[in-house]
């Protein structure tokens, strides 16, 4: 009896691949290299792209190019960089619109007044420019900067977590690799599921502070890049002692 | 001051001056506020960095502080 089981080996090679397909052979050596000029992208999944310049204002980066940080050390390379989910700023997208309209129908009920009837129009102006001047500063720049300075970066040896709370006050906190003893992903209500983001707790070991990354998208992917990186650290780590103690 | 004393000031000439004075010291304090923004993100730039964004950040905070600069030049002149 014929086992079917046991794939046969000459048909597998006698099979081609599809054109603009990496070869076999480099995916061998190399799986997550970048394709090579020529080579179609997308046989790998687009989490494994290797560092080219981040999209701008991207939430959500593996192995970005184009990122730096002040502290970030000689050996220290940035694999996975955060924000919160754009879908987070709708809120104040929608409250800057209505906004900036409101002049729009608050005038002809404003000039009905008796004493803004006789404003000059140069007054009028001045107040009509300043208003949208504080909406642009108040709310849009704002908000904005505070989701693009929001940022949680894991590098191959911590993880950064910078925390710009408002204009006067930011927050920056770091740990490394190695003092992280667990990593939890929580996903939950409508908008979340539809967009696939949540938060990302990670306990480290002792006083060292505790990390939460709000709202950033495709949370399970964050929390095992992360634990990928801790098992990297760890074993780089048990390596290093044991060339110590070979040494010694 | 009486209350009569202090109603009739709004009566005179001096009520464009006391609107002119006002206006200009909001604008004032608006701009520092601008001021703390734009360096808050040549700060922040420095501490993240982001290649090719993070400079035209930094020039719209500057033409939002220039834009408060005009405005307050301009209620000085026109007001």
């Amino acid at each position: 009896m014929p086992d079917i089981f046991i794939a046969d080996d000459t048909e597998d090679e006698s099979r081609e691949l599809p054109k603009g397909a990496p070869s076999i052979e480099k995916l061998e050596k190399d799986p997550l290299a970048p394709p090579l000029e020529g080579e179609k992208p997308g046989f790998l999944p687009e989490i494994h792209h290797a560092k080219h310049n981040m999209f701008p204002l991207s939430a959500f980066a593996v192995d970005p190019g184009g990122v730096s940080f002040a502290t970030q050390g000689e050996n220290e390379e940035v694999h996975l960089f955060l924000r919160r989910h754009f879908v987070t700023n709708i809120p104040w997208i929608i409250f800057s619109i209505i906004l900036f309209v409101l002049p729009l129908f608050a005038f002809p009920f404003l000039r009905s007044l008796p004493f803004i009837a006789d404003t000059s129009p140069a007054l009028a102006f001045i107040l009509l420019a300043f208003y949208y001047i504080i909406i642009f500063g108040t709310v849009v720049l704002a908000s904005f900067i505070n989701w693009y300075f929001n940022v949680y970066i894991v590098t191959n040896e911590r993880v950064i977590d910078v925390d710009f709370v408002n204009i006067l006050y930011r927050e920056v906190s770091a740990t490394r690799l190695n003092l992280i003893q667990d990593v939890t992903s929580k996903t939950g209500g409508v908008v979340r599921a539809i967009f696939n983001y949540g938060d990302v707790f990670i306990q480290t070991a002792g006083s060292e502070v505790n990390f939460d990354f709000h709202a950033v998208p495709h949370p399970q992917e964050v929390s095992h890049e992360i634990e990928k990186l801790m098992e990297k650290a760890r074993t780089k780590e048990g390596v290093s002692d044991i060339e110590e103690q070979i040494e010694k | 001051m009486t209350p009569d004393d202090f109603l009739g000031i709004f009566q005179l000439d001096l009520l464009p001056l006391i609107v002119k004075l006002f206006v200009l010291l909001l604008i004032f304090l608006y701009g520092i506020f601008a001021a703390v923004v734009m360096r808050q993100i040549q700060i922040m730039n420095r501490v993240v960095t982001e290649v090719g964004f993070s400079p035209l950040l930094f020039t719209v905070a500057l033409f939002h502080f220039g834009a408060v600069v005009a405005l307050f030049i301009l209620a000085l002149l026109l007001i």
